[in-house]
């Protein structure tokens, strides 16, 4: 397949200089549209807003968000497992009536 | 010989409510964003349309644009062009089914070549060339359209692919050859329904 490749190089290099030649002039109206269309309020999509924070970021955060759950789940677990302990002793000492 | 246009000064202006300013950087941008809007146009919408969609959002943004080193306004306005275009390629739902017999008498020849049942390319307009690049690319996802396009239509070293993409370089690497193994099954796919009409 590798042949396919090279065809495929050929094809592209060969389409890429349409690309290159006979851009259109500035349509008529265009530049009117343009300052027009950029004037109207912005509301940003959920897209728009974790493209501009960026992937990274997210993942940063949602890795932080993972290490504080895990810290959170273990001081629980550790006083849960000290608890019995604790009712024992109180219970130990409570004098009989 | 002409005075070089100065990006950042007529960035001041526009800024400031120059209407004057935001057409002439218009005039200025037009040709690179118009020739990025050719290039990753889906099937269904207009050159002219996209063109508007993308700059629009390049004056709505501009307050976020900050001058760096190395990363010229010219490349912002890149890189929102080309995620604009990914968005359009996105909501693009359906991707067209097609067979040899669809094919123009140059674009047959492409494929022919493509298909490796013609050793040489033929000497045909690159409108035809374009065409067929254009009906293989379709049938892949927006991603990996965008990709090849910048890489192999456009020429683009994979660098600049990052750094318009926003993708790190071992990323558009993953991806391009990803794509490249999808259009080899393609151009399979395509063969094999050609022989089974034939």
């Amino acid at each position: 397949m590798k042949e396919f490749d090279q065809r495929w190089q050929t094809l592209a290099k060969n389409a890429g200089r349409l690309s290159a030649e006979g851009l259109p002039e500035l349509p008529f109206g265009f530049t009117a549209r343009v300052i027009a269309g950029s004037r109207e309020v912005v509301r940003e999509s959920w897209d728009d807003l974790l493209g501009a924070m960026g992937l990274r970021a997210v993942l940063a955060s949602a890795c932080l968000c993972l290490v504080s759950a895990g810290f959170a789940f273990s001081e629980w677990y550790s006083f849960r497992i000290e608890r019995p302990e604790l009712e024992q002793s109180f219970t130990n000492e409570l004098p009989w009536p | 010989m002409p005075d070089a246009f100065d990006v950042q000064a007529c960035i001041v202006r526009v800024r400031a409510g120059d209407e004057r300013a935001s057409a002439a950087l218009i005039e200025h941008l037009h040709p690179l964003v118009r020739r990025l809007v050719r290039n990753h146009l889906p099937r269904r919408e207009s050159e002219e349309d996209l063109a508007q969609m993308a700059f629009i959002k390049v004056f709505q943004k501009l307050d976020s644009y900050q001058w760096r080193e190395g990363f010229p306004f010219e490349r912002w306005v890149s890189r929102l062009t080309v995620r604009t275009c990914l968005d359009a390629l996105r909501a693009e739902r359906s991707r067209p089914e097609w067979r040899m017999a669809d094919l123009g008498e140059g674009e047959a020849e492409w494929m022919d070549f493509l298909l490796n049942r013609q050793a040489e390319p033929p000497a045909q307009s690159p409108s035809d060339a374009k065409a067929i690049v254009t009906r293989m690319l379709a049938l892949l996802s927006a991603p990996d359209r965008l990709v090849l396009t910048l890489l192999d239509l456009e020429q683009r070293s994979t660098l600049e692919i990052s750094q318009i993409t926003g993708w790190t370089r071992a990323m558009v690497k993953m991806r391009a050859m990803r794509a490249r193994v999808k259009l080899r099954q393609v151009a399979r796919r395509v063969m094999k329904t050609e022989f089974t009409e034939s």
